[in-house]
């Protein structure tokens, strides 16, 4: 038995999910309590942009990635 | 959004006179902690890069990516949760009371007003070499109860706004003598 490296995956879009509630929270926030003016608006778009960016320079590196290389410590262990 | 003009529980009449917010240092301070936290991955792999060994194996390769997208993803939730706590705090001063809303957290929201005619003693604080720099500072205001009860942080031109603020006091207290005068 083996363990690959999806787990990790498996876990980074858990955190993803957690991530995206949070971020609606503040953008519900900002926009039912705030009042309006040019920079809640304008932090809200750079915000959602750096995210795309961040998530889309994620995507292109873990493209190549084989998701099921077993994890370091099963790749050592004997198969019997 | 509430407009700055049209707030919540707006009386008849009532308009504003002041809108404030935390001086943006606060902001300014907000982001620079944001770019120097998003600065420590950079400089780490200066430190690290040089163990090739470890860079060879995809699944070092594949852990680092997810950790490290992970973790801009936690520092750029952060700094946008911290501007929106920061956007959220505001003082209101209108012709008739004064609105002080302050956002704690995600969760939790405390709004108080009370009216201009009971304040009692109002205090303008700049202290520090950044706040006699920019020009900002506290402001502490009395109502007749025995806790202070409103304080404004960091807003800019402490002292102006103080006594803008004592000179809206003095002039309810004196509408008001004036309609109970006319009443009798």
């Amino acid at each position: 038995m083996s363990i690959s490296i999806s787990i990790f995956l498996i876990l980074y879009l858990i955190y993803l999910l957690i991530f995206f509630i949070f971020s609606l929270f503040n953008v519900w926030h900002l926009q039912r309590f705030g009042f309006s003016g040019f920079w809640p608006y304008a932090i809200t778009f750079g915000y959602i942009a750096a995210t795309i960016l961040v998530l889309a320079v994620t995507v292109i590196f873990l493209i190549p990635i084989d998701w099921s290389t077993p994890l370091p410590f099963f790749e050592s262990l004997p198969i019997d | 959004m509430y407009s700055r003009r049209n707030f919540p529980n707006q009386k008849p009449n009532e308009h504003v006179i002041l809108f404030l917010r935390r001086h943006w240092i606060a902001p300014l301070k907000i982001f620079f902690i944001g770019f120097i936290l998003a600065l420590i991955p950079v400089l780490l792999y200066f430190v690290f890069s040089s163990i090739s060994a470890l860079w060879e194996r995809e699944s070092f390769m594949a852990m680092f990516i997810l950790a490290l997208s992970g973790y801009y993803l936690f520092v750029l939730l952060y700094t946008f949760a911290d501007f929106v706590d920061y956007y959220l705090d505001v003082w209101i001063v209108t012709n008739e009371r004064i609105i002080n809303i302050e956002q704690k957290g995600l969760f939790a929201r405390v709004i108080s007003e009370k009216e201009l005619v009971i304040m009692q003693d109002i205090t303008s604080e700049i202290e520090g070499f950044w706040h006699t720099v920019f020009n900002y500072g506290d402001i502490f205001i009395q109502t007749a109860g025995e806790k202070e009860r409103f304080v404004f942080k960091q807003v800019p031109r402490a002292d102006e706004v103080a006594r803008k603020i004592s000179n809206l006091v003095s002039e309810s207290r004196r509408l008001r003598q004036g309609a109970l005068e006319d009443w009798n």
